[in-house]
């Protein structure tokens, strides 16, 4: 909970320095945020090639796994899809805020340079909304639902923001689980994103 | 256009061909502070831009939305395929969240097997470790 507190009160503290006129103007485009993505997507690849895990799970792993974050994709897009019918965005643009699956920052600077700010913010919001609504009703979902339901909530987040509170209510049975589905839609929002902002 | 996805996938490479530089392990730890600066950099593009400050409230109801409705979408196929991984029912393990639950119990063992032939690491180990898998924000 501490993480997503202190990530929250940066892009606030962002917000209001930019709103108060404390930031020089050659900041203020989107430029930077995309250079800064840049270095991100450098860092997420690299940590997930050295970690010597990434091979050992694959190599364990029976196809059933691949079921939940199949199903949260599929989940998520449908529902995007229903929602689109009323509201302001087309259905594409909401498939894009939905493919996010709580991966705020990546999916957000593709979004913002894609389809501008507007729908960038959304995005941004959503996504955030989306690992909030994890940590919050985990407990719940685990007892209305299944164990499942808090990990397909999660999203791409059930690595590691959302991993503790995992454990914690869903079971240490389910932690592989988690982990692979983290990985798996982690790996695929940048694909989907794009994809949907290119339709 | 696919700078940021090529990007990624240079970073695996390297960190493949690179597993044996020790103090490489390090790197990782540079996330959490590119993600916070990231957002702050966000905050800024959001701040300074006038007509979204004034519309927030309006563009996060629709998040809101937007963000139900692909939740409740997740939850319908969860429901859905929740037969296929056994101990998956409702509340049905809801007593091995308890604190000190001794891994390995029956519980973990029906878990473990839905998701993996031969487990290779015990249920509490690996659920440690999965902690420090990359412990930062999204």
């Amino acid at each position: 909970m501490g993480g997503s507190l202190g990530i929250i009160c940066c892009f606030i503290l962002g917000a209001l320095c930019a709103w108060l006129g404390w930031v020089p103007d050659y900041l203020l485009g989107h430029e930077a945020t995309v250079y800064v993505l840049y270095v991100l997507m450098l860092l997420v690849g690299f940590s997930i090639g050295y970690d010597r895990r990434l091979g050992e799970i694959l190599r364990t792993l029976r196809p059933r796994v691949l079921l939940l974050p199949l199903a949260t994709a599929v989940g998520t897009f449908a529902g995007s899809a229903l929602v689109s019918l009323f509201m302001v965005y087309s259905m594409s643009e909401c498939l894009a805020v939905g493919a996010g699956f709580a991966y705020y920052s990546l999916s957000s600077v593709f979004i913002t340079q894609y389809k501008g700010a507007e729908l960038g913010t959304v995005a941004l919001m959503a996504n955030i909304m989306r690992e909030l609504i994890t940590l919050l009703f985990a407990p719940l979902l685990v007892r209305w639902i299944s164990p499942l339901a808090p990990i397909s909530c999660g999203g791409a987040s059930t690595m590691d923001t959302t991993l503790p509170i995992i454990t914690r209510y869903a079971g240490q049975q389910w932690v592989f689980v988690s982990i692979v589905h983290a990985m798996i839609l982690d790996f695929s929002v940048p694909f989907w994103v794009t994809f949907f902002c290119k339709l | 256009m696919f700078i940021p996805i090529s990007l990624m996938l240079a970073g695996m490479a390297l960190g493949l061909c690179l597993r044996n530089v020790a103090w490489l392990a390090q790197v990782p730890r540079a996330i959490t502070p590119t993600i916070l600066l990231l957002l702050f950099v966000l905050g800024v593009a959001v701040g300074g831009d006038s007509t979204l400050m004034g519309n927030l409230p309006l563009l996060g109801g629709r998040a809101l939305a937007l963000t139900l409705a692909g939740v409740g979408g997740s939850m319908v196929a969860v429901l859905l395929v929740r037969r296929f991984f056994p101990g998956a029912q409702a509340g049905r393990h809801a007593h091995a969240a308890m604190p000190g639950e001794p891994a390995g119990s029956p519980a973990d063992a029906s878990g473990m097997a839905t998701a993996f032939e031969d487990a290779p690491v015990p249920p509490e180990a690996s659920a440690r470790s999965g902690e420090e898998v990359r412990p930062h924000g999204r």
